[in-house]
This record gives structure tokens, sequence and C-alpha cells, in this order.
């Protein structure tokens, strides 16, 4: 017996400037091609976390860099919720700075530098800004999006980081994508999931399963069509802004 | 005299890039003149008796340049206009060199320039432009303003070289905000909706000028098609309603109508409002915000899409109605992540996806459960296709696109080019 999924969005009237909350609206209908049924939970300042029913899934969109103090401190309450989530090893998309406040530190912000959620052991500087479409691979699995930021995320030594294999811009050392876990942090912004197929059909399944659920076998054509759409719309954009290949 | 060779051969390159592409506008002769005569365009423009009036934003500022020039020229006024295209310094001094005769002399009484967010602040510190009108700080080219507190902070630089007034929008906390560091010679005149006219779509702040004082124009109602609006002016000389047809429809193009009033009224504080509404009566639709034209014998809409709080209200109104929608999506839009913003799961069936972001709109709307019944990346094509689909009763077509595409329809359908003139 399937249970209704619940896709939760941290602050999504703040964290959504480029699209982000685009990924759960591809979720939620990905599910329903695979017939499964999914609710938002949209999780907004002012809500008690400790009402909050644990999700199957958490987008933690992005935002502004002039966003980042009043985030931290609206996020600083949902910290012991969080934690729980990463304990749980809930599935979870953290976009540019909803990847970036769940760090330890932030330094080079305006006015001050800044202590993150320290969900992650990342440490954050502060860079030019940078713009332009990235091709990231990381364990055989290629990732497509736009880079649009001002953050340098720092991983430890031993840290698997991936590889640039395609870009429009000069991006130098910026590590766009990573993967701990069921947790994708990523500062390639937008709708990220929809864009890259294997990417998402690994989350779906990750999701499903976690929730005890089986997906079908034969995949919804509908569901196959929007994947085309999205290898078209990559392709399109590395011949015509790629540099490097 | 003195500028007499560089219009000569400002015009001369004019006359040539015109034949290489006759379709297309070109910024270049103004970039070499603003490179060999640096002041030509501050010299040029300080001849107008009225000065000049600087409009800058993030959206809107088409409509108000226009509803401005409109109600100046109805005034009496001979207003130099600059085309929307030529929102930088170089496009501007390349419209001026139309307008300007052999001796440098402007033909004008005052002029309405339309400028890009990022380009304002320079260009107000050589013009000392007499009003400014900043209308709204909103998500728009991301690629370019990764934050919005970088064009709150552009905007607010322009204030710095104003000489007489300020238009502000009541409604937009950003711009509401300027009004406490101006400086203390400056007049602020505002606009903005009554408390009863909320539309969250466009903005959550709508309806929050009732705590603005002084001198305000409020969009008081809006009709049930959002084809007129009712304005309320509440100015120091005037107090009274107008009435008005709006030049698009939706509550952006009251917003953008209640700014240009308000501006107008700054400047020609006699005018009777009676005339204002009249004077609305013939203002003609800005070309590609909604206006509709002949061709071949079918009616084409066009709606230009600039960012995701427009495209949604401008997608809204087509509910309901029968349409065979062109949607096309260009270079312009650089990353159209942000476009996600905007629900598209309203939208009628679209019979083409073009531009060269086709591909990610297609996969937008396949997201938001909307039938793209064919995808044509090329704009030429997609436009054969697409005007040559049958006409169906009561059946309108809707072209809905990026400024990119907007250029390439221009380029195909050359004869309802009705671009706006410079001088009016």
């Amino acid at each position: 017996m399937s249970r209704k999924l619940i896709l939760a969005s941290m602050f999504p009237s703040l964290l959504n400037a480029y699209g982000d909350q685009g990924n759960l609206l591809a979720l939620k209908q990905q599910l329903h091609w695979f017939g499964l049924d999914s609710e938002n939970l949209l999780l907004e300042p002012g809500m008690q976390p400790d009402e909050v029913a644990d999700p199957d899934f958490l987008l933690i969109g992005s935002g502004f860099p002039s966003q980042a103090i009043p985030v931290v401190q609206e996020l600083q309450q949902w910290n012991t919720w969080l934690q729980r989530q990463r304990d749980r090893d809930v599935p979870i998309l953290a976009v540019g700075l909803g990847w970036v406040v769940l760090c330890q530190h932030l330094s080079g912000t305006e006015p001050e530098s800044l202590y993150g959620l320290g969900l992650t052991d990342h440490e954050v500087d502060y860079r030019p800004h940078v713009a332009g479409d990235v091709l990231w691979s990381v364990d055989g699995m290629e990732v497509q999006g736009f880079l649009n930021t001002v953050w340098q995320v720092k991983l430890g030594p031993e840290k698997k980081t991936g590889h640039l294999v395609g870009s429009s811009t000069t991006m130098q050392d910026v590590i766009p994508f990573i993967t701990e876990g069921n947790r994708i942090y990523t500062l390639m912004h937008g709708p990220i999931l929809p864009r890259n197929p294997a990417l998402f059909q690994g989350l779906i399944t990750t999701i499903v399963e976690r929730a005890g659920m089986r997906l079908k076998n034969n995949p919804d054509q509908r569901s196959l069509a929007a994947h085309r759409l999205a290898e078209m719309a990559n392709e399109s954009d590395r011949k015509m802004y790629f540099k490097t290949r | 005299m003195r500028y007499l060779p560089v219009i000569a051969f400002g015009r001369v390159l004019k006359a040539l890039i015109k034949l290489v592409r006759p379709q297309g506008g070109s910024a270049i002769p103004g970039l070499v003149v603003n490179r060999i005569a640096p002041n030509f365009l501050r010299r040029t423009l300080s001849q107008l008796r009225y000065g000049s009036v600087m409009i800058t934003g993030s959206s809107g500022k088409s409509t108000v340049t226009k509803v401005l020039s409109s109600l100046l020229s109805n005034s009496g006024l001979s207003v130099f206009v600059n085309r929307s295209t030529s929102n930088m310094l170089q496009g501007l001094s390349s419209d001026l060199l139309d307008s300007v005769s052999f001796t440098g002399k402007l033909r004008s009484d005052i002029a309405v320039l339309e400028l890009d967010e990022a380009y304002a602040a320079e260009l107000a510190s050589a013009l000392s432009p007499r009003v400014t009108v900043l209308l709204n700080v909103s998500v728009d080219q991301v690629d370019r303003f990764f934050d919005t507190s970088l064009v709150a902070e552009m905007l607010a630089e322009t204030t710095k070289f104003t000489s007489e007034i300020i238009v502000l929008n009541a409604d937009d906390p950003v711009i509401a905000a300027l009004a406490e560091h101006l400086p203390p010679d400056l007049r602020v005149v505002w606009f903005g909706t009554a408390p009863g006219v909320t539309d969250k779509r466009y903005s959550p702040f709508l309806g929050d000028s009732s705590a603005v004082s002084g001198d305000v124009v409020r969009v008081e109602s809006l009709s049930q098609d959002a084809t007129s609006a009712e304005l309320d002016v509440d100015f120091f000389d005037h107090t009274g309603t107008v009435t008005i047809p709006l030049p698009s429809p939706g509550v952006h193009n009251a917003m953008n109508s209640a700014a240009a009033v308000s501006a107008f009224l700054s400047l020609q504080p006699q005018t009777p409002l009676g005339e204002i509404e009249s004077a609305f009566s013939r203002i003609e639709p800005v070309y590609g915000r909604g206006h509709s034209v002949q061709y071949e014998g079918q009616t084409l809409e066009f709606i230009l899409v600039q960012n995701p709080a427009s495209y949604q209200l401008n997608i809204d109104l087509l509910a309901g109605r029968s349409v065979q929608i062109f949607l096309g999506i260009g270079d312009d839009v650089r990353d159209p992540a942000y476009l996600w913003n905007t629900n598209l799961g309203v939208m009628p069936p679209v019979s083409i996806v073009s531009g060269s972001k086709a591909h990610h709109t297609a996969l937008q709307l396949a997201y938001s459960g909307v039938l793209a019944e064919l995808i044509e990346p090329d704009v030429p094509t997609a436009l054969d296709i697409f005007l040559g689909l049958p006409n169906l009763p009561g059946t309108e077509k809707v072209l809905i696109f990026s400024a990119d595409v907007f250029r390439k329809i221009k380029q195909y359908l050359p004869k309802i080019d009705t671009s706006p003139v410079n001088t009016i």
C-alpha cells in the first residue's frame, strides 16, 4: 500500500531566486507519472519546527548573496529539525545559498564573516561573481547546469569532488556539485533535477525505496519524453556556449 | 557648429550600417561619436528647455516612457524619446544623431529617456536629469544582476545626480526606502496602488502605498478584464480621479500608467485631469506589450516576456481564450532557470516553441503539464509554420517571446514594425 510522499521545501518564499522550486514541480510530476502520490510541504519562517512532519525529500533553494545573514538567522530555529533530517539520511537537494548556509563558516561576507548552521563540514569563501554553463562529472555521472555564484565552497582534502568536463566560463577552482550520502549539494541553480535525467532518476529511486515503495518497471512515456527534452536542451547549450569540452 | 563633422560622420556611418543591416538598429555610430566627441550627448541634451526625464528600473520602462512622452506631447511639447533598444549610452547618442540638425541643434523641448538600470547612474552623472522615475527592483537578467541589492544600489546612485524631482514606487519596499536618503532639495512624488488592488503574482507588496504621504497617484481599481483603471490623484495642485484605458492590459500596466501620470503632473501641474483622461484614449499600445496587428488576413497578438512577474500576468490573461500560441525564448535569456518561477500550468496548449532556448522552454512546459505540439528552434522556420496554421474561427494567434526572438520576429515581419519614432 503506497502512501503520499512528502516533498518539503525550506523557505520557498525566500529561497527561490533562480527558479529552484522548479525542482519540486518536476519531482512531483515525475512521481505522478510513476503512479505515485505526493504532497508539497512548504516550510516558511514563523512555523514551529517541532510540529512539522519528517519529509521524504527536502529542497533548500537558492537566494541572493545579500540574504545570507537573514536566512542563517531564520534557519537557526530549524537547526535541530534539519540535523534530524540529515541524520535520517533524507534525500536533500541544497542549491546555492541553500547549500552555503548549511556550512561551517562563511568568510568575506558583508558586513562580516558569518557562522553557518554547521550541518556540513564545508567552509565557504565569498569570491568574485562567476556565471556560465558547466558540465561536471562525479562518480561517472555528468551533471549540467548554470553556475551563477559568488561562493566558493571548500571541502576537506579527503573529499571526492569530481572534475570539470566543459564550461562556458573561467570558473577556476569552483566546485559546483557534490553528493554526500543521499544529499545533493550544488551551486548550479534552477531546475537542476529536470535538466539531468540520470541524477533525477537516481534521486527518485532513492526517495521511493526509502519510503518502502517500488517504482514500476516500465517508465511512463511522458517521463521519458521529458528526459529527452532535457538532453536536447543540454546539448544545445553545449553547442552554443562551451569553450572547452 | 563644433559638432558638424561628428554629426556628418555619424550619419554616414549609420547609413552605411543600414545598408548592411536594413532591419536592425545599431549603436556603433553612437559608440564612435561618444569616443571622438565625449561631450556630444551632454551638450546636446542640455539644450532642452524643459530638461530631461530619466526612466529606469527592472521592468515597465518602455510602457512608462511611451505613456509619459505621449502625455507631454499632448500638452504641446516636442519630446525626444530614445528607442527602447537604445537604452545605453552609445544607443542614445546613435538615436540623437537622427534628431539633431547638422549644427547640433535639437528640435525638442524635453527628453524622455528609457535607460538600462546598469547605465542609468553613469548617464545621470553626465546629464543631471530634471526628473528621475525609479520603477521597481525585481528578479531579472540574473546572470548580469546576481543580487537585487546590486540593482537597488545602482538606482540609488541615480538620485545623486537628479536636479529636481524623484518619482518613486510606493509599493516596492526597496524603491520606497530610497526616499529616506535623498538630498533635501529634491522633491519626491509617488505612485502606487490602493489597498484594495492586490495581485501577489506581480508583487507581494501591492497595496502598500497607503503609508505614503505627499503627492501620489494611486491605482484605485482595475476593470474585470484589466484593460482600464481608475487612478486616484492626490497632488498639491490637484485631487481627483481619472478613468483611463490602459496602454496594455494588466495591473503592472496600471502601475506603469500611474508612474507616468505622477511624473507628468510633477512637470505640468496645471494640466486639468480631464485632459489626461482624454490623452490616454489616444495612446497607442506599446509595440510587443499585448498589442494586436493584422497580418495577411490574420490577427496577431504580441507579448514580450521580460521577467517572471509580467510573464505570469500575461499568460494568466490567456486563460479561457481560444488561442494558438507561438512561444519563443532566445539568447537574451542567458539562463532560463529563473523563468521556472512562472507557473506555465495555466497556459493553453502551445502550437510551437521556438528560439535558442526552445528545448528548455519545452522542458518546463512538459513538467507543467502543457502540451507543446512542435519544437523548432529556428525562429523564421517556426514563424513560417505558425503563420501557416489554418485560421480557426474565433481563434487568435498569440506570439509570446523574449527580446531576442522579438528582434527576429521584426526582421521576419518588417511591414508591421512600428518601433517608436524618436520625436513625437
